[in-house]
């Protein structure tokens, strides 16, 4: 008959006690004398039990604080097992969710139940709205290439940010609206294209837009076209500006001030120094998207554009004109120069444009005018000239004098009469050049002496060999002076 | 082709046969039992005829012969090696071999921790002390070698037989 030892049963008894206690006991010490038999057995199991049950509670209390890199569990117990499959489930949604994370939403996760459903319901979710956002996306970038191609690549970020906002906003199939133009040339660029190395014509013309580009853009313009040397900027279209007129003015003062910075990096490169005429006309125009089905783009037409294209062809270099259109609409303010009658087709009376020297509200915007005197030339310079119609000679040669000279400026006397604003090409061949042949462009700015056909010419492209004889000209003649104001 | 003496594996995948032309009415699956039928009593041949480590082995490169087959016929092989276990996984609950778990994967080390849940080979068999799934651990590592090119040392560390309840196995660059 197996006795038992009261002892024993209480150390069995304080075991499970303790368990039940939230607390881990310590193995029972089994002595050496315990006899081979059942109670010895029974010590054993409950030590063995002890043994494996203290990892797995460590396990589980590491797991339960989400540390799910616990050392391998022993043991055989079905808790254990039920604790290792909830471990590698656990590591299995965690590797899943990196997977998602990482961009791969056709994760699935199967055979768990209730978590299951809802963790697939939540990435199949998260599929539909990035699929979603992706076909907005797209949405958007359509719509942000038809409005690029629309309007232009120079159509600033915030102009395209404004008609994206107000989508309904915006009338493209076209409407009347009163708009001020810009339009800008460069003077005696294309004598000046033909000089230069392709290369290096492309080179001064891309820096030059690049300033006036990004002057424009600032100044909240619509760079409607580029061609060329040339840019129209529409103030007004297609987002509508209260102050379209007072902005093409603050823009036109400062592009002017830029081209001092253009020419500064010019000189440091050895190239050609660049004058720049603007025109400002403020008027009624039809804005729309205009064009073909397979190629549109939102443009204006109508004879406020051809009448700044007009305008423009009188500017000389440095200059901004600006039509009586634009001086109603610009408002008090401007400081005004000189007096530009312009003739136009279609029009019975000249416009009478004026010269915009700057604006009261914008003081450090004043367009630097001061031409120096005139020097007459006690050695008269015999020259050829001719008048141009469309950049093509009009006339032929006939001989004239240059008798006065300021920097960009000369005194002509003609053979015959000329007209303010006409361009001229004057051939000339001073002795100093090796009577090498020298092509100069100008532009009449106002007549001297009707009796004498002598007229004040401003040179809009003059080649550095003639530029070189024309200031020693100038320097030889100095002491000579009899002053001309120019 | 089937019973040419060889010293070289002459597998090619279309030995597997048409089954939708050859099993018009009964279709493609096949009992659980009838495959570990074959299963086990090959094995119990080869251990008594061979022993229990040429059993292994031949039952291990056996495994990998097919997850390399496998691996060239059955996946896209697309993308990285996360997308491979990824489909994988799908592969494997579709055709009823197991509900495949990546518990880690740094592909960069070339170490996973793959569990295979209700494993067609081992689950719901008799507790004995053993893990017995050697035909799995080749799978994994011919399906590995095939997609990367490198073999790995895959051990079998979990299982139904050893008395757990999902088959763990643990991957390592040899």
């Amino acid at each position: 008959m197996l006795s038992v030892d009261e002892q024993v049963i209480d150390s069995i008894s304080a075991v499970f006690y303790h368990l039940r206690s939230g607390r881990l006991p310590e193995p029972i010490p089994i002595a050496d004398d315990l006899p081979d038999n059942e109670i010895r057995q029974l010590i054993t199991f409950v030590n063995r039990f002890l043994t494996e049950f203290s990892p797995f509670a460590e396990a589980m209390e590491q797991i339960a604080q989400g540390e799910l890199d616990s050392r391998p569990l022993l043991g055989r117990m079905t808790v254990v097992s039920a604790l290792k499959t909830l471990q590698a489930n656990l590591r299995h949604v965690t590797w899943k969710t990196q997977q998602i994370a990482g961009g791969d939403l056709t994760q699935r996760l199967d055979f768990m139940g209730d978590f299951s459903a809802a963790f697939n319901s939540m990435t199949q979710q998260l599929k539909d709205s990035y699929e979603a956002l992706v076909a907005l996306n797209k949405e958007l970038d359509r719509r942000n290439q038809f409005i690029r191609k629309t309007f232009g690549r120079y159509t600033s970020d915030e102009i395209v940010d404004a008609i994206l906002d107000a989508p309904d906003g915006l009338k493209l199939g076209g409407e009347k609206r009163e708009v001020t133009l810009l339009m800008s040339d460069l003077r005696g660029f294309t004598a000046l294209a033909e000089r230069l190395e392709p290369t290096r014509v492309v080179a001064v013309l891309n820096h030059y837009l690049a300033v006036m580009v990004e002057v424009i853009q600032q100044s909240g313009g619509n760079i409607d076209e580029i061609i060329g040397d040339a840019i129209l900027v529409i103030f007004g279209a297609p987002l509508i500006m209260n102050d379209a007129a007072r902005s093409a003015v603050r823009c036109a003062l400062e592009m002017q001030q830029a081209m001092s910075e253009v020419n500064e990096y010019n000189l440091q490169r050895d190239w050609p120094t660049i004058e720049m005429g603007i025109a400002l006309h403020t008027g009624e125009v039809i804005v729309g998207n205009i064009g073909s089905t397979k190629r549109s783009k939102y443009a204006v037409v109508g004879q406020t554009v051809n009448l700044t294209a007009r305008i423009e062809s009188f500017t000389v270099g440095g200059q901004v004109l600006v039509s009586p259109g634009l001086m109603q609409a610009a408002g008090p303010g401007l400081i005004l120069g000189a007096d530009i009658e312009v003739h136009a087709k279609g029009m019975s009376e000249p416009l009478q444009c004026r010269e915009l020297l700057g604006h009261e509200d914008f003081p450090g915007l004043l367009v630097d005018r001061q031409e120096t005197d005139c020097v007459m030339l006690a050695e008269p310079q015999p020259l050829q000239y001719a008048r141009l119609a469309d950049k093509h000679l009009s006339d032929q040669m006939q001989p004239a004098t240059l008798v006065g000279l300021s920097q960009r400026r000369g005194l002509l006397e003609a053979c015959g009469p000329l007209r303010p604003y006409d361009n001229i090409l004057l051939r000339w061949s001073p002795t100093k050049c090796g009577s090498q042949e020298l092509e100069l462009y100008g532009k009449v700015i106002r007549t001297s002496d009707e009796s004498r056909h002598c007229y004040l010419v401003h040179f809009t492209s003059i080649p550095p060999e003639a530029q070189t004889c024309l200031q020693e000209l100038v320097q030889r003649n100095g002491w000579h002076a009899e002053r001309h104001s120019a | 082709m089937f019973r040419e003496e060889r010293d070289e594996s002459q597998f090619k995948w279309n030995m597997l046969g048409d089954i939708k032309e050859g099993r018009p009415n009964l279709g493609p699956m096949v009992h659980v039992s009838v495959y570990r039928l074959m299963q086990y009593t090959l094995r119990d041949i080869l251990i008594r005829d061979s022993g229990v480590a040429e059993a292994d082995r031949i039952f291990f490169e056996a495994g990998k012969k097919a997850g390399e087959q496998f691996c060239e016929n059955m996946l896209t092989q697309n993308g990285d090696i996360n997308g491979m276990l990824t489909e994988l996984e799908r592969a494997m609950r579709e055709l009823g071999i197991g509900i495949l778990r990546i518990e880690s994967a740094v592909p960069e080390k070339g170490a996973f921790v793959i569990t295979v849940a209700e494993d067609l080979d081992c689950s719901g068999i008799p507790v004995c002390s053993e893990e017995i799934c050697i035909y799995d651990e080749g799978f994994i590592a011919g399906l590995l070698l095939a997609y990367t090119g490198k073999d790995f040392h895959v051990k079998e560390v979990d299982c139904w037989g050893s008395g757990g309840r999902i088959c763990r196995f643990r991957v390592d660059p040899k």
